[in-house]
């Protein structure tokens, strides 16, 4: 089994979660009073992909998100090998962004990269503000598959990244 | 007056009306004087009270003190955590205020603390430096050549033994992807394991592109250069594909970052089209732990300097070959001197004893020679120390007579390493004898 290491990008606008996505991914934690990121986050995450005899060492760049950050989060971009959009199904417009964020991906890197959309929040059912067809929509547009998740849970979440780990590998 | 009377009153009628109001306001009248005698007794009393406390305040605020400090303690030991939690954002915001309103005063109080706290850090600090520096001067095969070098230099020793206390090193360096942040090769020299490099590697170009999108967002030249951190500092070198990240302590060498750019430069001569295709793929990252370590180990070891880094020291090199020729120098003049004496002592040998010198050597300074020695001609002779004299020339032959340490001795005649002499001993009578020429030497 060969050892590769990827860099991808964690985009979604403030407070859909990315954080705790990336906690629960890595540490099997949820935390709720983790704070929102104001720049840049790093964390390492080792996903074993059997079926492609692959020990794919993940470097996870989970950038703080609002047009605040759009300029330096740019940068961050640079180098990625896949990324995981992150909307909240319990705000619209976080669904929104995501079409934003995928255009100033392409921008930056000049060329298209496996993505993966995580509804987040799927725990929050309740007060879903974003269906199915919305999200279909939106993955068609920009060619990435979605999945529920929840920090929270952690639901859908080991899916979600793995799905990525595999259309990088 | 008759109520039932159906003449109409006379309302103008002064006394009907008080006799009226009377009858409607008796009761409300004996309340309103009730109570103001009540108020006037209270107030009395309040007057009183007031008095009394003011007469026993001396009394009554030890007790509530008590009192307060005992609740204050009960509290504290029963409810500790809680009463910290409960207390320290008061402290915290007392403490600010204090300082706010009474800076000189809360120096003044935590002086003793902070003051110890920090003259206990420093000489700590200091002691370490001072052994370092103690090892550093102690005595060792270069340290004169070095001081000679330092005064040839006008470097002060202390300066140059604090410099030498905070050695160069390279304890780690990084070659890391441009774009990615991935590791292309990463070495360690220090012996403690080090935080994940693949997040440092990570880190380091996070905050190099923050820093060039929000101070240089324009130019593509201007870039991060070094990061410092404790004792500790990241000089960063960039190539076009990858950059290099190396942590060094202490003070680099004159040089030191020119050659980081050449060796950056020499490894993308070599591997650049790899750096760029580098994907994260074990099997295709570039082979150059070796070239890194040759680099380390030629930039932080000075006997083996390599042919980029003869500028690095062409200072300390001048200095050695100007001492190196300065030594050869004045070796050759002090061994012309010593010819020059030695030749010169030989030929004025025959004017100093009369004769050819033979060139027995003495275990004393004695500067004569046996066979040499002319009775006539040297007549002073004493002896050094103490000496017997012995019948024969021979020290297996009996002792004669004890020749006091200068004495003058007449020579008569000599024998190989033996002299015959006379001399007068301390009751005046001559007597004579012989002795190893070794132990007698010229009065002056």
């Amino acid at each position: 089994m060969k050892t590769i290491q990827k860099k991808i990008c964690l985009l979604g606008d403030f407070s859909v979660g990315k954080s705790s996505l990336v906690r629960q991914f890595v540490e099997g934690q949820f935390d709720d009073s983790y704070l929102s990121t104001i720049g840049v986050k790093i964390s390492r995450k080792p996903v074993e992909l059997s079926e492609k005899e692959v020990a794919l060492n993940l470097l996870i760049w989970d950038l703080a998100g609002g047009d605040d950050y759009s300029k330096v989060t740019s940068g961050y971009l640079a180098g990625a090998a896949g990324v995981v959009m992150v909307c909240d199904i319990t705000r619209k417009n976080t669904l929104l962004m995501l079409e934003v964020y995928s255009k100033q991906l392409t921008k930056v890197l000049k060329k298209e990269i496996p993505i993966v959309i995580l509804a987040n929040k799927c725990d929050l059912i309740e007060n879903r503000e974003i269906d199915d067809a919305q999200l279909d929509k939106i993955s068609e547009k920009i060619n990435a598959p979605w999945h529920f998740s929840s920090a929270k849970t952690g639901e859908g979440v080991e899916t979600g990244f793995r799905t990525l780990s595999n259309l990088i590998i | 007056m008759d109520l039932t009377d159906d003449k109409t009153p006379d309302y103008n009628d002064s006394n009907l009306m008080f006799r009226l109001r009377e009858l409607l306001l008796e009761k409300e009248r004996a309340k309103v004087h009730n109570l103001e005698s009540e108020v006037t007794l209270l107030e009395t009393e309040i007057e009183k009270l007031h008095q009394q406390i003011l007469q026993t305040e001396e009394a009554i605020i030890p007790t509530v003190t008590q009192q307060m400090g005992d609740i204050t303690k009960n509290a504290v030991d029963g409810q500790r955590h809680q009463m910290a939690k409960a207390l320290g954002p008061i402290i915290g915001e007392a403490t600010r205020y204090q300082i706010q309103e009474n800076r000189d005063e809360m120096i003044e109080a935590l002086f003793p603390i902070m003051g110890e706290a920090v003259s206990r850090a420093v000489a700590e600090a200091m002691n370490d430096l001072r052994k370092k520096i103690d090892q550093q001067i102690r005595p060792n095969r270069n340290s004169v050549q070095q001081e000679m070098i330092n005064r040839m230099r006008g470097v002060d020793s202390a300066n140059q033994a604090l410099r030498n206390a905070l050695p160069f090193a390279i304890n780690q360096l990084f070659l890391i992807q441009h774009d990615s942040g991935l590791v292309l090769e990463f070495v360690n020299q220090e012996s403690d394991d080090v935080a994940d490099h693949d997040l440092v590697s990570s880190m380091l170009t996070a905050i190099r592109s923050f820093v060039n999108d929000s101070f240089s967002p324009e130019s593509d030249d201007d870039e991060l250069h070094e990061i410092q951190f404790g004792d500790e500092r990241v000089l960063i070198e960039s190539g076009t594909e990858a950059y290099v990240a190396a942590v060094i302590s202490g003070i680099e060498p004159s040089g030191f970052r020119s050659l980081l750019r050449i060796f950056v430069n020499e490894l993308h001569i070599q591997h650049k089209r790899a750096f760029a295709e580098y994907d994260g793929d074990e099997d295709n990252r570039p082979d150059v732990k070796k070239t890194i370590n040759e680099f380390i180990e030629s930039a932080t070891n000075k006997n083996r300097i390599g042919k980029s880094e003869k500028s690095l020291d062409s200072e300390d090199d001048s200095a050695s070959k100007m001492l190196r020729t300065t030594g050869i120098i004045v070796s050759v003049l002090l061994l012309s001197l010593c010819i020059f004496y030695s030749i010169l002592t030989y030929r004025l040998l025959p004017y100093a004893f009369g004769t050819q010198n033979s060139g027995q050597p003495s275990n004393t300074p004695a500067v004569i020679a046996p066979d040499t020695i002319n009775k006539q001609v040297l007549t002073k002779i004493i002896p050094s120390q103490p000496r017997w004299s012995h019948e024969d020339p021979d020290y297996d032959s009996q002792t004669t007579h004890l020749i006091e340490a200068g004495s003058t001795l007449t020579i008569l005649r000599t024998e190989g390493d033996w002299a015959e002499v006379e001399w007068a001993d301390e009751s005046g009578e001559i007597v004579h004898g012989w002795i190893d020429v070794g132990w007698i030497n010229l009065k002056k």
